[in-house]
This record gives C-alpha cells, structure tokens and sequence, in this order.
C-alpha cells in the first residue's frame, strides 16, 4: 500500500465514522431534557458560588468584578 | 485525486446529514393515525371526522406545554358545544412521565400516546410543541411551531374560522 493509498484508507475510516452521528429529532430529546444530562445541573447554585469565589479572590475573572471579600457587591 | 472520488465522498456526506422526513404542510390532508387513549381506549384523527382538531403533540420536559395546556382547557370548554376537539399526542418514552405532568397540568381534552414517535415522524415535526388545526374537511389548516400565550389568539382565530367552513 503507496502513501496515497494509506491516506485514503483513512480518509474513508473518518467518514464511515460519521455514520454514528445522528440528528437528534425534536421528539426525541427527552432524555438530553434531563437535568443530569445539563452541562450545569444547578446554575442559581453556580452563579451564587462564582459571585463569592470572584469576589474573595479579588482576580479578574470573567464572571464578576473583585471586592472585598464579603461577596455583597 | 480524481473528480469521481471527490463526488463520491460529497455524496456520502449529503446523504448523511439530510433530512429524509419531508414535514406536512397547509392545504395538505391530515396524515391519519390511530394511538392508544385513556383506559385502553384509541383516538384517531377517523372518529373526529367532520370537526375542528387541533392536534397538539407535546411532552413532560417541553415547557411551553404547561403554559398551552390550562389555555387549550380554556378553549376547549369554550367551544366544545361546536363541533370542535382537542387531541393532544403525548410522545415521552416513559408513560409515567406523561400520567405525573397530567396530575399537575389536568386537562379536559383527549389525549393520546406515541412513546416510539411514529406520528411526529409522520408529520414531519420540526420542533415542540407543534399543533396543527385541521379542518372539517381532514386538510391541515395551520400549522403552529412552539408556544407563547399570544398563539392561543391565532389559533382560537383559526379554529373560529374552521368552524364557520361549511
């Protein structure tokens, strides 16, 4: 097997690997729909402990502005 | 690398990612069905020959559903003394899922339930919730993608005008 062939070949195995992509239909999204499948399963939760965490750590950071630690501002 | 090839892989690529479902549109006959009901019963688009249907596909995790379902109660008791029904095909995987929701959100409409989602693929559903009215005359009227409170206005509109269709 040539150079060319050997890239072919593996160009044909990373598009028989789209086969396993698949649509997911608005009918069937229950499952994604979860609250265990969300990237954040208590968002009220994260923001109140990035407000806090932002705060005493008095970095810039992208989610809040620094202070003085108490994590009121 | 020759034409054919690239052609080739393009077409495997298209072919992949294309919608093979094509969805109903207005003026188009209803797709019939048939669905398990309450009790062991069916509900099919046949009984309700001759009426007003807004068929209404819906789900437990869809939002939109808890703020259309009191509304569409409303408008059911409304008109249902006309000739005029609501059949609102549940499509959660699990029964349960959909019997807990009726317990909080309860309906005085039919309902129906497809938990493999033979009739959306039917229709050709391309979002949730989606309601169609179908005409006396089996044809779909409109066709209504998603739900806020302001909808109810155009689809009571359109189920007015049904209604008075000989």
């Amino acid at each position: 097997m040539n150079f060319k062939q050997q890239r072919l070949f593996v160009l044909a195995l990373l598009l028989m690997t789209l086969y396993g992509c698949q649509t997911v239909k608005p009918w069937e999204k229950g499952t994604l729909a979860k609250e265990s499948m969300q990237g954040d399963p208590d968002p009220l939760k994260t923001a109140l402990r990035q407000h806090s965490f932002f705060s005493k750590e008095g970095s810039s950071g992208w989610a809040s502005s620094g202070g003085g630690g108490c994590g009121c501002n | 690398m020759n034409a054919r090839l690239i052609c080739s892989l393009l077409f495997t690529v298209s072919t992949l990612f294309s919608q093979l479902a094509s969805a109903v549109e207005p003026g188009q006959t209803a797709p019939s069905f048939e669905v398990p009901a309450w009790k062991g019963e069916t509900a099919s688009l046949k009984q309700y020959q001759g009426k007003v249907v807004l068929l209404d596909f819906w789900a437990s995790w869809c939002g939109p559903c808890r703020q259309s379902f009191p509304l569409f109660n409303q408008l059911y008791k409304e008109l249902k003394e006309k000739d005029f029904v609501i059949l609102a095909v549940n499509i959660d995987e699990d029964q349960k899922d959909a019997l807990k929701f009726l317990e909080e959100v309860p309906v005085n409409f039919a309902i129906g339930f497809d938990p493999k989602g033979k009739i959306p693929e039917l229709y050709g559903l391309t979002g949730m919730p989606t309601s169609y009215v179908i005409g006396k005359n089996g044809k779909i009227a409109k066709i209504i993608e998603g739900f806020t409170p302001a909808e109810l206005v155009t689809i009571k509109k359109e189920v007015i005008q049904q209604l008075n269709t000989p």
